[in-house]
């Protein structure tokens, strides 16, 4: 069993414009201490996809749907309830967010921020509570740990914000960390640090992590397992290792063909055309459909199923039952139609 | 010779090392207070003698005479190994900025001074605030006597001292002030908070209910609550707090929906926190800026609304002094004896403004932000 099972998630918001099914049935699962990265364009519903995950969504717009089971350890986490959900958030299930520079309260030193969520879930008192709040400081390379403990959010740079908003997501000791668009807002020199970091605590400590992100490159650093999002669903999934060098949905071959490569100047930029449609009206069909390259006449029509991939796999070639980690798209035709890099 | 200096004259130890602020006050406190209690010793002896009012000046008197021996000891002339930065807590830090501020620590002196000064009262004049020596003993009691030695601020209509009244009055207007204030910015603080934070149905009636309150000018409203009962000095407290935790609310209420909607809050929910925790620890603390801004341009304004009040004769019954009924009793001397009026008026101004410059130094005390800029 995985730690976290997400199966048929659907998660709707209530825009202007009418019913926006920003999370449209989502399979994903979470192994035991693994990193697992989920991309996707902005737009994919990646993002809302985390917050509905401990039910944090904003209450007055949004809706996770009937149907949709997101299961921790085995229990059942939609509408479980508010008192429920507390004991799990931040003592079994962590979340860093994407702006450092705001997601620290600014009133409260770094220390005292760390040492109330370790009142809370640890039960420490003052003491113990301040030399631990330090350690996890020190923990996530914070140099000079001591004195920064004392020091206010806006006396820091962006870097050391994310360091400390992931000490004090560790705070509670939760065996799942979701960082969502976790180096999105800082440099590249620092990103490469941070990401560095997740990956060290998660071999470290054993813990779980889901990585949201829309950098492949990021994801690739860090996650054993990949997760594609595309309207609203997963659209290729599978180890790292092999959706990288081997994509079969075409929009994840678009998503690496649409980076910048160091090595090769010549190599043309092949952005994937057009936009992600409107998640309030999805295209009929495969939702990629408009914007693939390779579409037929049954991509309008139809939608296909998450068709598993796996050689070992027994049913492969057959539409997945929901949920695993194997190597599975979701596509009429998956597979390399063009050689990627050579 | 220094620490001897320090032990009989406190601040002294601090002049002679140039900290004039904290050196000047305590040397001033100590010399004005034991001063007092030498010169009129037997003005100090007669009122701890004839009741509460004395003994309880006495022991304010006392409790702050050791408060200021104790401070100069311990950060007397060993102040170098403390260092500059001394004091790593909460408190020490926010006094620390707070003192940045020129301006607002003389705000905060003024606030204390008012507030000594009505404890200390009976040592501080021989006179009766309500008899009227005039109509007893007709050679005793001056008119409208003008500012003189025996009567530093002159006398009223009735013969009464001025300075005598202004003292006893001030223990009406400050507490008046302070109390209404206070109960206000509770009930507007719980309810705006809450309602800013939760919204939906409690946030509808909680606004409507402020709606209601300030559809109505405040005076009238105020007209209102008095007319229907016996005037008593509780019941102007209360009126006053009613009609103006509407206000405080508001301001409360506007905040926390900014708030709520920045990432940190996000993030205390997502580390499992619970609501009581967020509105009250990670929200409201961000919110004290504009509260405390809103609370002391209250205690301003409730010391005005209540000269109004005293005005319709409404407010704080006579004989019993406070400064707006003083201000108005003279408003028919006006062309002849301007100190009546004058006097008590100056002394609403100066405590008002004194709040508001405390107001403004907590505010940016209060902003971690500023700490840095101030501090470099």
């Amino acid at each position: 069993m995985s730690l976290l099972e997400v199966r048929n998630l659907r998660t709707h918001l209530l825009t202007q414009d009418g019913v926006a099914r920003a999370v449209d049935g989502v399979d994903l699962d979470i192994p035991e201490g693994e990193a697992v990265g989920v991309v996707g364009e902005s737009g994919s519903g990646k993002s809302l996809l985390a917050l509905s995950l401990l039910g944090l969504l904003p209450k007055r717009n949004c809706e996770v749907l009937e149907g949709s089971s997101v299961r921790f350890r085995g229990a059942e986490l939609v509408g479980a309830g508010e008192k429920n959900l507390r004991r799990i958030r931040g003592r079994e299930v962590a979340m860093v967010f994407q702006e450092p520079m705001t997601s620290l309260n600014p009133v409260y030193s770094l220390g005292n921020q760390i040492r109330e969520a370790l009142t809370l879930h640890r039960d420490m008192g003052r003491k113990d509570s301040a030399g631990e709040a330090v350690r996890l400081l020190e923990e996530v390379g914070i140099p000079d740990a001591a004195a920064r403990a004392k020091a206010f959010p806006h006396q820091l740079s962006g870097g050391m914000r994310q360091r400390a908003m992931i000490a004090m997501a560790l705070a509670g000791d939760p065996s799942l960390l979701v960082a969502d668009e976790p180096t999105t807002a800082l440099d590249v020199t620092v990103q490469v640090q941070i990401l560095a970091l997740l990956r060290r605590l998660q071999e470290e400590r054993g813990m779980a992590l889901l990585l949201i992100s829309h950098d492949l490159r990021v994801v690739a650093q860090v996650c054993r397992t990949v997760f594609v999002m595309y309207g609203g669903r997963m659209v290729e999934q599978g180890p790292t290792s092999e959706v990288f060098p081997r994509p079969k949905h075409p929009y994840t071959r678009g998503l690496l063909g649409s980076r910048l490569s160091v090595r090769d100047r010549r190599s043309r930029l092949r952005p994937i055309p057009g936009e992600v449609p409107e998640a309030t009206a999805w295209p009929k069909g495969c939702r990629f459909h408009p914007r693939c390259a390779e579409v037929v006449q049954i991509c309008r029509r139809e939608e296909p199923p998450m068709v598993s991939l796996s050689l070992e796999a027994r049913g492969g070639g057959l539409a997945l039952p929901g949920g695993g980690s194997e190597r599975a798209a979701r596509c009429w035709f998956p597979g390399p139609e063009e050689k990627e890099g050579q | 010779m220094v620490r001897w200096a320090a032990l009989l004259l406190p601040g002294s130890a601090h002049l002679l090392e140039r900290r004039w602020l904290g050196g000047g006050t305590a040397l001033a406190l100590w010399v004005g207070l034991l001063g007092l209690v030498v010169f009129r010793f037997r003005r100090v002896v007669d009122a701890v003698a004839s009741g509460t009012d004395g003994r309880i000046g006495l022991a304010v008197l006392l409790l702050v005479l050791l408060t200021v021996w104790i401070w100069s000891l311990k950060s007397g002339p060993r102040r170098s190994e403390k260092g500059a930065s001394a004091g790593d807590g909460d408190w020490a830090r926010l006094w620390g900025s707070f003192r940045e501020n020129r301006l607002a620590v003389v705000g905060l002196w003024v606030v204390f001074g008012f507030y000594l000064a009505t404890f200390l009262t009976p040592f501080l004049t021989p006179y009766d605030p309500i008899f009227q020596p005039a109509f007893q003993t007709p050679e005793m009691g001056l008119l409208s006597a003008p500012p003189s030695a025996a009567h530093l601020l002159g006398t009223d209509g009735l013969s009464r001292d001025l300075f005598t009244r202004l003292l006893y009055g001030a223990r009406i207007s400050l507490s008046i002030g302070f109390l209404a204030v206070g109960i206000s910015v509770t009930i507007g603080t719980l309810l705006g908070a809450v309602a800013g934070y939760l919204g939906g149905w409690f946030d509808f009636v909680v606004m409507r209910l402020v709606d209601l309150f300030m559809a109505f000018p405040r005076l009238v409203l105020l007209i209102a609550i008095v007319a229907l009962f016996d005037s008593s000095i509780f019941l102007i407290i209360v009126a006053l707090a009613l009609t103006q935790w509407p206000f405080m609310a508001r301001v409360v209420r506007g905040e926390i929906l900014a708030l709520k909607e920045r990432e940190f809050a996000e993030a205390a929910r997502a580390l499992g926190f619970s609501r009581t925790r967020i509105i009250f620890k990670h929200l409201l603390p961000n919110a004290l800026g504009p509260l405390i801004v809103a609370a002391t341009l209250g205690i301003g304004n409730t010391i005005i609304l209540e000269a109004g009040l005293s005005f319709l004769g409404l407010g704080v019954q006579g004989p019993m002094p406070s400064w707006g009924r003083m201000v108005f009793d003279g408003r028919s001397y006006l062309l002849d004896a301007w100190w009546i009026t004058t006097f008590p008026g100056l002394a609403i101004v100066l405590v008002v403004l004194a709040f508001n410059l405390v107001g403004d130094g907590l505010r940016d005390a209060l902003d971690p932000r500023q700490v840095s800029e101030v501090r470099r």
